[in-house]
Protein backbone atom coordinates (compact mmCIF):
# COMPACT_ATOMS: atom_id res chain seq x y z
CA UNK A 1 0.00 0.00 0.00
CA UNK A 2 2.70 2.50 1.19
CA UNK A 3 4.95 1.59 -2.01
CA UNK A 4 1.80 2.25 -4.03
CA UNK A 5 1.25 5.27 -2.42
CA UNK A 6 5.22 6.68 -2.86
CA UNK A 7 5.05 5.14 -6.80
CA UNK A 8 2.23 7.47 -7.42
CA UNK A 9 3.65 10.47 -6.06
CA UNK A 10 6.99 9.82 -7.58
CA UNK A 11 5.05 9.74 -10.66
CA UNK A 12 2.60 12.47 -10.20
CA UNK A 13 6.10 14.97 -9.77
CA UNK A 14 7.74 13.49 -12.73
CA UNK A 15 4.77 13.71 -14.82
CA UNK A 16 4.43 17.67 -13.35
CA UNK A 17 8.03 18.18 -13.95
CA UNK A 18 7.81 16.85 -17.51
CA UNK A 19 4.57 18.69 -18.66
CA UNK A 20 4.73 22.06 -17.63
CA UNK A 21 7.55 22.78 -18.99
CA UNK A 22 6.29 22.01 -21.93
CA UNK A 23 2.76 23.33 -21.91
CA UNK A 24 3.82 26.36 -23.60
CA UNK A 25 4.74 24.29 -26.83
CA UNK A 26 1.07 23.60 -27.38
CA UNK A 27 0.21 26.95 -27.82
CA UNK A 28 3.83 28.90 -28.88
CA UNK A 29 3.50 29.81 -32.88
CA UNK A 30 6.08 31.89 -34.66
CA UNK A 31 5.06 35.21 -34.99
CA UNK A 32 7.70 36.46 -37.63
CA UNK A 33 4.87 37.30 -40.36
CA UNK A 34 3.91 40.25 -37.84
CA UNK A 35 7.33 41.46 -38.13
CA UNK A 36 7.50 42.44 -41.76
CA UNK A 37 5.96 45.53 -42.65
CA UNK A 38 4.06 44.34 -46.37
CA UNK A 39 1.53 41.75 -46.25
CA UNK A 40 -1.17 40.93 -43.81
CA UNK A 41 -0.68 37.89 -41.10
CA UNK A 42 -3.74 35.64 -40.85
CA UNK A 43 -3.99 36.35 -37.12
CA UNK A 44 -4.51 40.32 -38.41
CA UNK A 45 -6.71 39.71 -40.91
CA UNK A 46 -8.98 37.38 -38.34
CA UNK A 47 -8.75 40.03 -35.69
CA UNK A 48 -9.64 42.71 -38.19
CA UNK A 49 -12.56 40.61 -39.55
CA UNK A 50 -14.37 41.00 -36.40
CA UNK A 51 -13.64 44.39 -35.54
CA UNK A 52 -15.04 45.25 -39.08
CA UNK A 53 -18.03 43.55 -38.44
CA UNK A 54 -18.73 44.72 -34.29
CA UNK A 55 -18.33 48.37 -35.32
CA UNK A 56 -19.31 48.43 -38.85
CA UNK A 57 -21.57 45.76 -40.00
CA UNK A 58 -23.16 43.93 -36.79
CA UNK A 59 -25.65 44.72 -34.57
CA UNK A 60 -25.08 47.82 -31.90
CA UNK A 61 -25.58 45.51 -28.67
CA UNK A 62 -22.15 44.75 -27.97
CA UNK A 63 -21.09 48.14 -29.21
CA UNK A 64 -24.18 49.86 -26.50
CA UNK A 65 -23.00 47.42 -24.09
CA UNK A 66 -19.27 48.23 -23.90
CA UNK A 67 -20.20 52.07 -23.77
CA UNK A 68 -22.36 51.06 -20.67
CA UNK A 69 -18.88 49.58 -19.09
CA UNK A 70 -17.32 52.34 -19.86
CA UNK A 71 -17.19 55.62 -22.60
CA UNK A 72 -13.69 55.11 -22.51
CA UNK A 73 -13.49 51.59 -24.10
CA UNK A 74 -16.30 52.32 -26.50
CA UNK A 75 -13.65 55.31 -27.81
CA UNK A 76 -10.41 53.06 -27.70
CA UNK A 77 -12.33 49.93 -29.66
CA UNK A 78 -12.33 52.84 -32.34
CA UNK A 79 -9.49 54.73 -32.35
CA UNK A 80 -7.09 51.31 -32.49
CA UNK A 81 -9.38 49.85 -35.06
CA UNK A 82 -8.43 53.26 -36.83
CA UNK A 83 -5.01 53.06 -36.34
CA UNK A 84 -4.80 49.57 -37.16
CA UNK A 85 -6.78 49.77 -40.89
CA UNK A 86 -4.18 52.48 -41.61
CA UNK A 87 -1.23 49.80 -40.60
CA UNK A 88 -2.88 47.44 -42.86
CA UNK A 89 -3.37 50.21 -45.50
CA UNK A 90 0.54 50.71 -45.64
CA UNK A 91 1.08 46.83 -45.23
CA UNK A 92 -1.31 45.95 -48.28
CA UNK A 93 -1.77 48.65 -50.44
CA UNK A 94 -3.68 46.69 -53.20
CA UNK A 95 -6.29 46.83 -50.91
CA UNK A 96 -5.91 50.50 -49.35
CA UNK A 97 -9.12 51.61 -50.65
CA UNK A 98 -11.06 48.94 -49.08
CA UNK A 99 -9.17 49.87 -45.36
CA UNK A 100 -9.34 53.17 -45.95
CA UNK A 101 -13.50 53.08 -46.58
CA UNK A 102 -13.49 51.33 -43.31
CA UNK A 103 -11.40 53.66 -41.84
CA UNK A 104 -13.25 56.50 -42.69
CA UNK A 105 -17.17 55.29 -41.41
CA UNK A 106 -15.13 55.09 -38.16
CA UNK A 107 -13.94 58.32 -38.22
CA UNK A 108 -16.86 59.63 -39.37
CA UNK A 109 -18.77 57.82 -36.90
CA UNK A 110 -16.81 58.79 -34.05
CA UNK A 111 -16.72 62.58 -34.81
CA UNK A 112 -20.84 62.43 -35.12
CA UNK A 113 -20.89 61.20 -31.84
CA UNK A 114 -18.41 63.57 -30.04
CA UNK A 115 -20.57 66.49 -31.96
CA UNK A 116 -24.02 65.20 -31.08
CA UNK A 117 -23.01 64.17 -26.92
CA UNK A 118 -20.26 66.33 -26.45
CA UNK A 119 -16.12 64.63 -25.73
CA UNK A 120 -17.35 63.76 -22.41
CA UNK A 121 -20.15 61.11 -23.89
CA UNK A 122 -16.33 59.39 -24.42
CA UNK A 123 -14.85 59.84 -20.42
CA UNK A 124 -15.73 57.79 -17.61
CA UNK A 125 -18.66 59.59 -15.22
CA UNK A 126 -16.36 60.83 -12.81
CA UNK A 127 -15.76 64.02 -14.96
CA UNK A 128 -18.52 65.06 -13.06
CA UNK A 129 -16.76 65.54 -10.20
CA UNK A 130 -14.89 68.98 -10.46
CA UNK A 131 -14.64 71.08 -13.42
CA UNK A 132 -11.52 71.03 -15.97
CA UNK A 133 -8.83 74.14 -14.64
CA UNK A 134 -8.39 74.82 -18.36
CA UNK A 135 -10.96 76.76 -19.99
CA UNK A 136 -13.10 76.02 -22.26
CA UNK A 137 -12.94 72.26 -20.57
CA UNK A 138 -11.48 69.47 -23.21
CA UNK A 139 -9.79 66.45 -23.07
CA UNK A 140 -6.84 65.71 -24.42
CA UNK A 141 -7.57 61.87 -24.51
CA UNK A 142 -10.38 62.47 -27.04
CA UNK A 143 -8.73 65.32 -28.95
CA UNK A 144 -5.37 63.36 -29.34
CA UNK A 145 -6.65 59.67 -30.42
CA UNK A 146 -8.89 61.82 -33.10
CA UNK A 147 -6.06 63.72 -34.32
CA UNK A 148 -3.89 60.40 -34.54
CA UNK A 149 -7.09 59.02 -36.43
CA UNK A 150 -7.07 61.94 -38.79
CA UNK A 151 -2.78 61.65 -39.08
CA UNK A 152 -2.68 58.09 -40.12
CA UNK A 153 -5.54 58.25 -42.47
CA UNK A 154 -3.67 61.69 -44.36
CA UNK A 155 -0.46 59.91 -43.70
CA UNK A 156 -2.09 56.48 -45.88
CA UNK A 157 -3.82 59.08 -48.90
CA UNK A 158 -4.35 62.55 -48.08
CA UNK A 159 -7.28 64.55 -48.66
CA UNK A 160 -8.71 68.08 -47.89
CA UNK A 161 -11.22 67.23 -45.32
CA UNK A 162 -8.75 65.60 -43.15
CA UNK A 163 -6.51 68.26 -43.49
CA UNK A 164 -8.77 71.00 -42.26
CA UNK A 165 -9.85 68.28 -39.64
CA UNK A 166 -6.63 67.60 -38.39
CA UNK A 167 -5.38 71.07 -38.48
CA UNK A 168 -8.42 71.90 -35.74
CA UNK A 169 -7.32 69.52 -33.64
CA UNK A 170 -3.90 69.84 -33.69
CA UNK A 171 -4.17 73.61 -32.83
CA UNK A 172 -6.24 72.89 -30.21
CA UNK A 173 -3.65 70.14 -29.13
CA UNK A 174 -1.02 72.57 -29.39
CA UNK A 175 -2.38 75.70 -27.41
CA UNK A 176 -3.47 73.20 -24.53
CA UNK A 177 -0.64 71.56 -23.89
CA UNK A 178 1.62 74.74 -24.44
CA UNK A 179 0.03 76.89 -21.77
CA UNK A 180 0.09 74.16 -19.28
CA UNK A 181 2.62 74.27 -16.33
CA UNK A 182 4.18 71.08 -17.05
CA UNK A 183 3.12 71.37 -21.48
CA UNK A 184 0.42 68.68 -20.43
CA UNK A 185 -3.28 69.18 -21.18
CA UNK A 186 -6.00 67.73 -18.96
CA UNK A 187 -7.34 64.42 -19.77
CA UNK A 188 -10.17 64.84 -16.64
CA UNK A 189 -10.23 67.50 -14.78
CA UNK A 190 -7.31 68.21 -13.09
CA UNK A 191 -5.53 65.37 -14.39
CA UNK A 192 -3.57 64.90 -17.12
CA UNK A 193 -2.57 61.10 -18.41
CA UNK A 194 1.00 60.43 -19.40
CA UNK A 195 -0.70 57.99 -21.97
CA UNK A 196 -2.99 60.36 -23.28
CA UNK A 197 -0.34 63.34 -23.74
CA UNK A 198 2.05 60.99 -25.49
CA UNK A 199 -0.73 60.11 -28.07
CA UNK A 200 -0.96 63.43 -28.82
CA UNK A 201 2.41 64.50 -29.24
CA UNK A 202 2.85 61.41 -31.72
CA UNK A 203 -0.05 62.85 -33.75
CA UNK A 204 1.40 65.70 -33.81
CA UNK A 205 4.86 64.60 -35.11
CA UNK A 206 2.69 62.91 -37.77
CA UNK A 207 1.33 65.96 -38.95
CA UNK A 208 4.62 67.55 -39.10
CA UNK A 209 5.23 65.30 -41.50
CA UNK A 210 2.19 65.72 -43.61
CA UNK A 211 2.58 69.32 -43.22
CA UNK A 212 5.74 70.70 -43.01
CA UNK A 213 4.92 72.14 -39.46
CA UNK A 214 7.54 71.88 -36.31
CA UNK A 215 6.06 71.08 -32.63
CA UNK A 216 9.45 69.33 -32.12
CA UNK A 217 9.90 72.55 -29.47
CA UNK A 218 6.68 71.58 -27.28
CA UNK A 219 7.58 67.67 -27.42
CA UNK A 220 11.32 68.86 -26.03
CA UNK A 221 9.81 70.66 -23.55
CA UNK A 222 7.42 67.89 -22.49
CA UNK A 223 9.78 65.05 -22.54
CA UNK A 224 12.31 67.48 -20.39
CA UNK A 225 9.27 68.20 -17.82
CA UNK A 226 8.48 64.73 -17.63
CA UNK A 227 11.96 64.05 -17.25
CA UNK A 228 12.42 66.29 -14.55
CA UNK A 229 9.42 65.94 -12.99
CA UNK A 230 6.84 63.20 -13.88
CA UNK A 231 9.29 60.08 -13.73
CA UNK A 232 9.18 57.98 -10.33
CA UNK A 233 12.23 58.25 -8.68
CA UNK A 234 12.91 54.27 -7.99
CA UNK A 235 12.51 52.98 -11.57
CA UNK A 236 12.88 56.04 -14.11
CA UNK A 237 9.93 55.25 -15.33
CA UNK A 238 6.97 57.81 -16.40
CA UNK A 239 4.56 58.19 -13.73
CA UNK A 240 0.79 57.35 -15.59
CA UNK A 241 -1.38 60.37 -13.67
CA UNK A 242 -0.75 63.54 -12.57
CA UNK A 243 -2.58 66.96 -11.24
CA UNK A 244 -2.04 70.22 -13.97
CA UNK A 245 0.23 71.58 -12.37
CA UNK A 246 2.37 68.56 -12.40
CA UNK A 247 1.75 66.98 -9.06
CA UNK A 248 2.04 63.42 -9.37
CA UNK A 249 -1.46 61.56 -8.95
CA UNK A 250 -0.21 57.86 -9.50
CA UNK A 251 3.03 56.43 -10.48
CA UNK A 252 4.40 54.14 -13.86
CA UNK A 253 1.43 51.51 -14.65
CA UNK A 254 1.91 49.02 -17.46
CA UNK A 255 -1.44 49.57 -18.75
CA UNK A 256 -0.15 53.32 -19.55
CA UNK A 257 3.54 53.04 -19.99
CA UNK A 258 3.29 50.41 -22.69
CA UNK A 259 1.46 52.66 -25.03
CA UNK A 260 3.65 55.96 -23.87
CA UNK A 261 6.30 53.92 -25.13
CA UNK A 262 4.96 53.33 -28.12
CA UNK A 263 3.48 56.66 -28.86
CA UNK A 264 7.12 58.36 -28.16
CA UNK A 265 8.68 56.30 -30.29
CA UNK A 266 8.17 58.03 -32.96
CA UNK A 267 8.44 61.00 -31.07
CA UNK A 268 11.76 60.76 -29.12
CA UNK A 269 12.94 57.18 -30.33
CA UNK A 270 16.46 57.06 -28.34
CA UNK A 271 13.96 58.33 -24.89
CA UNK A 272 11.53 55.72 -25.57
CA UNK A 273 13.84 52.73 -26.19
CA UNK A 274 15.28 53.90 -23.07
CA UNK A 275 11.78 53.46 -21.69
CA UNK A 276 11.36 50.11 -23.29
CA UNK A 277 14.24 48.87 -21.36
CA UNK A 278 13.60 49.97 -17.82
CA UNK A 279 9.76 49.01 -18.54
CA UNK A 280 10.70 45.07 -19.60
CA UNK A 281 12.92 45.13 -16.59
CA UNK A 282 10.68 46.13 -14.23
CA UNK A 283 7.51 44.54 -15.28
CA UNK A 284 8.14 41.91 -18.21
CA UNK A 285 8.69 38.01 -16.92
CA UNK A 286 8.24 34.78 -18.43
CA UNK A 287 6.97 31.43 -16.46
CA UNK A 288 7.62 28.07 -18.46
CA UNK A 289 7.17 29.70 -21.64
CA UNK A 290 4.34 32.03 -21.43
CA UNK A 291 5.28 35.97 -21.52
CA UNK A 292 3.40 38.25 -19.05
CA UNK A 293 3.77 42.10 -17.94
CA UNK A 294 2.83 43.22 -14.55
CA UNK A 295 0.79 46.38 -13.99
CA UNK A 296 3.33 47.87 -11.54
CA UNK A 297 6.88 47.73 -10.42
CA UNK A 298 7.67 45.56 -7.24
CA UNK A 299 8.72 48.86 -5.83
CA UNK A 300 6.46 50.63 -6.76
CA UNK A 301 2.91 49.46 -5.92
CA UNK A 302 -0.37 50.76 -7.36
CA UNK A 303 -4.05 49.93 -6.89
CA UNK A 304 -6.00 48.01 -9.74
CA UNK A 305 -8.54 50.13 -11.86
CA UNK A 306 -10.48 49.78 -15.50
CA UNK A 307 -6.83 50.12 -16.99
CA UNK A 308 -5.63 47.53 -15.27
CA UNK A 309 -8.21 44.85 -16.08
CA UNK A 310 -8.10 41.70 -13.55
CA UNK A 311 -4.72 41.45 -11.82
CA UNK A 312 -3.46 38.07 -10.38
CA UNK A 313 -1.84 38.57 -7.03
CA UNK A 314 1.62 38.00 -6.09
CA UNK A 315 2.93 37.89 -9.83
CA UNK A 316 0.89 40.89 -10.04
CA UNK A 317 -0.13 39.95 -13.93
CA UNK A 318 -2.08 42.28 -15.42
CA UNK A 319 -4.48 41.81 -18.52
CA UNK A 320 -4.28 45.82 -19.82
CA UNK A 321 -0.11 45.89 -18.97
CA UNK A 322 0.02 42.47 -21.07
CA UNK A 323 -1.74 43.45 -24.05
CA UNK A 324 -0.54 46.66 -23.90
CA UNK A 325 2.98 45.13 -23.32
CA UNK A 326 2.44 44.11 -27.07
CA UNK A 327 2.13 47.00 -28.57
CA UNK A 328 5.43 48.55 -27.49
CA UNK A 329 7.34 44.99 -27.79
CA UNK A 330 6.39 45.03 -31.53
CA UNK A 331 7.12 48.85 -32.10
CA UNK A 332 11.10 47.93 -30.75
CA UNK A 333 10.91 44.50 -32.86
CA UNK A 334 11.24 42.22 -29.48
CA UNK A 335 10.04 39.27 -31.66
CA UNK A 336 11.01 37.06 -28.12
CA UNK A 337 9.25 38.84 -26.13
CA UNK A 338 6.28 39.54 -28.33
CA UNK A 339 5.80 35.57 -29.14
CA UNK A 340 5.65 34.88 -25.47
CA UNK A 341 3.03 37.58 -24.95
CA UNK A 342 0.94 35.82 -27.64
CA UNK A 343 1.62 32.33 -26.48
CA UNK A 344 -0.20 33.16 -23.68
CA UNK A 345 -2.90 34.83 -24.98
CA UNK A 346 -3.59 31.59 -26.83
CA UNK A 347 -3.16 29.69 -23.54
CA UNK A 348 -5.54 31.54 -21.35
CA UNK A 349 -7.17 34.12 -23.38
CA UNK A 350 -9.71 31.94 -25.07
CA UNK A 351 -9.86 32.75 -28.57
CA UNK A 352 -12.61 31.76 -30.23
CA UNK A 353 -12.75 31.47 -34.38
CA UNK A 354 -15.23 31.57 -36.26
CA UNK A 355 -16.02 31.86 -39.87
CA UNK A 356 -12.83 33.79 -40.50
CA UNK A 357 -13.00 36.32 -37.29
CA UNK A 358 -10.94 35.85 -34.44
CA UNK A 359 -11.82 37.32 -30.46
CA UNK A 360 -10.48 36.41 -27.21
CA UNK A 361 -13.71 35.31 -25.08
CA UNK A 362 -11.51 36.45 -21.83
CA UNK A 363 -11.46 40.14 -23.37
CA UNK A 364 -13.72 42.51 -24.83
CA UNK A 365 -13.98 44.59 -28.07
CA UNK A 366 -11.05 47.30 -26.73
CA UNK A 367 -8.96 44.60 -25.51
CA UNK A 368 -9.05 42.36 -29.28
CA UNK A 369 -9.04 46.52 -30.74
CA UNK A 370 -5.44 46.34 -29.17
CA UNK A 371 -4.48 43.29 -30.26
CA UNK A 372 -5.29 44.29 -33.26
CA UNK A 373 -3.17 47.02 -33.21
CA UNK A 374 -0.06 45.39 -31.67
CA UNK A 375 -0.56 42.97 -34.89
CA UNK A 376 -0.92 45.51 -37.53
CA UNK A 377 1.53 48.26 -35.98
CA UNK A 378 5.27 49.15 -38.07
CA UNK A 379 4.28 50.23 -41.10
CA UNK A 380 3.03 53.79 -40.00
CA UNK A 381 5.74 54.46 -37.58
CA UNK A 382 8.52 53.59 -40.06
CA UNK A 383 6.51 56.31 -42.67
CA UNK A 384 7.03 58.85 -40.45
CA UNK A 385 10.37 58.07 -40.05
CA UNK A 386 11.15 57.73 -43.34
CA UNK A 387 9.58 61.01 -44.17
CA UNK A 388 11.31 62.80 -41.39
CA UNK A 389 14.62 61.81 -43.11
CA UNK B 1 -3.74 3.69 -12.15
CA UNK B 2 -7.43 3.86 -12.87
CA UNK B 3 -8.33 6.32 -10.66
CA UNK B 4 -5.33 9.00 -12.57
CA UNK B 5 -6.68 7.57 -15.73
CA UNK B 6 -10.28 8.33 -14.90
CA UNK B 7 -9.51 11.90 -13.72
CA UNK B 8 -7.63 12.63 -16.32
CA UNK B 9 -10.04 12.10 -18.98
CA UNK B 10 -12.93 13.64 -16.91
CA UNK B 11 -12.28 17.24 -17.23
CA UNK B 12 -11.70 16.73 -21.15
CA UNK B 13 -15.16 15.37 -21.76
CA UNK B 14 -16.64 18.12 -18.88
CA UNK B 15 -15.18 20.31 -21.40
CA UNK B 16 -16.70 19.27 -24.15
CA UNK B 17 -19.88 19.52 -23.14
CA UNK B 18 -19.73 22.55 -21.52
CA UNK B 19 -18.03 23.99 -25.07
CA UNK B 20 -20.99 22.30 -26.65
CA UNK B 21 -23.33 24.65 -25.13
CA UNK B 22 -21.86 27.56 -25.81
CA UNK B 23 -20.36 28.10 -22.16
CA UNK B 24 -16.85 29.24 -23.46
CA UNK B 25 -18.77 33.12 -24.30
CA UNK B 26 -19.09 33.58 -21.16
CA UNK B 27 -15.11 33.56 -20.31
CA UNK B 28 -16.01 37.34 -21.06
CA UNK B 29 -16.60 37.66 -16.87
CA UNK B 30 -12.62 38.10 -16.80
CA UNK B 31 -12.40 41.34 -18.56
CA UNK B 32 -15.75 42.76 -16.75
CA UNK B 33 -17.18 42.10 -20.28
CA UNK B 34 -20.98 41.62 -20.20
CA UNK B 35 -21.87 37.90 -20.20
CA UNK B 36 -24.83 35.79 -19.61
CA UNK B 37 -23.68 34.04 -16.53
CA UNK B 38 -20.20 34.80 -14.85
CA UNK B 39 -20.98 31.60 -12.87
CA UNK B 40 -21.06 29.66 -16.02
CA UNK B 41 -17.90 31.19 -17.28
CA UNK B 42 -15.99 30.26 -13.98
CA UNK B 43 -17.00 26.85 -14.47
CA UNK B 44 -15.95 27.08 -17.76
CA UNK B 45 -12.52 28.71 -17.13
CA UNK B 46 -11.97 26.13 -14.00
CA UNK B 47 -12.59 23.47 -16.28
CA UNK B 48 -10.72 24.56 -19.52
CA UNK B 49 -7.55 25.02 -16.77
CA UNK B 50 -8.04 21.67 -15.02
CA UNK B 51 -8.20 19.78 -18.56
CA UNK B 52 -5.33 21.49 -20.21
CA UNK B 53 -2.70 21.92 -17.12
CA UNK B 54 -3.83 19.07 -14.37
CA UNK B 55 -5.44 16.25 -16.67
CA UNK B 56 -2.10 15.61 -18.75
CA UNK B 57 -0.37 15.14 -15.44
CA UNK B 58 -2.52 12.78 -14.48
CA UNK B 59 -2.35 10.81 -17.60
CA UNK B 60 0.86 10.58 -17.57
CA UNK B 61 1.26 9.96 -14.49
CA UNK B 62 -0.71 7.02 -15.11
CA UNK B 63 1.39 5.98 -18.02
CA UNK B 64 4.51 6.18 -16.25
CA UNK B 65 2.65 3.84 -13.26
CA UNK B 66 1.74 1.43 -16.12
CA UNK B 67 5.31 1.32 -17.71
CA UNK B 68 6.47 0.50 -13.93
CA UNK B 69 4.17 -2.18 -13.92
CA UNK B 70 5.37 -3.78 -17.03
CA UNK B 71 9.11 -3.40 -16.47
CA UNK B 72 9.11 -4.63 -12.64
CA UNK B 73 8.28 -8.07 -13.70
CA UNK B 74 11.60 -8.45 -15.98
CA UNK B 75 13.64 -6.44 -13.61
CA UNK B 76 13.02 -8.90 -10.62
Amino acid sequence: MLRQALRTAVALLVATLVWLPSLHLFFARNQHDAFVDRGIAPRTSELAARQIQTLLGGPTSELGAQHQASGEWDFMGRTYVAWSLANMALRDPQAKASYLEKMDKIISETLAVEKDNGFQYFLLPYWRARPFVANPPRSIFVDGEIALMLALRRLVDDNPEDKRALEERVSVITERMSSGPVASAESYPDECWTFCNAVALAALTVSDVLDGTDHSPLARRWIETAKAKLTDAKTGLLVSRYAYDGTVMEGPEGSTLWMVIHALAVVDPAFARDQYEKAKSELAGSILGFGYAAEWPAEAKGHADIDSGPVIPLLDVSAGSSGLALVAAKTFDDEPYFTKLVTTLDFAAFPIRERGTLRYAAGNQVGDAVLLYAMALGPAWHEVERRKR
Amino acid sequence: MKVLLALGILPWVVLGVLHLFGLRNDAGFLSGAPVQSATAGGVYVLTYFAAVVVAPVLLLAAALIALTKRLAPRAS
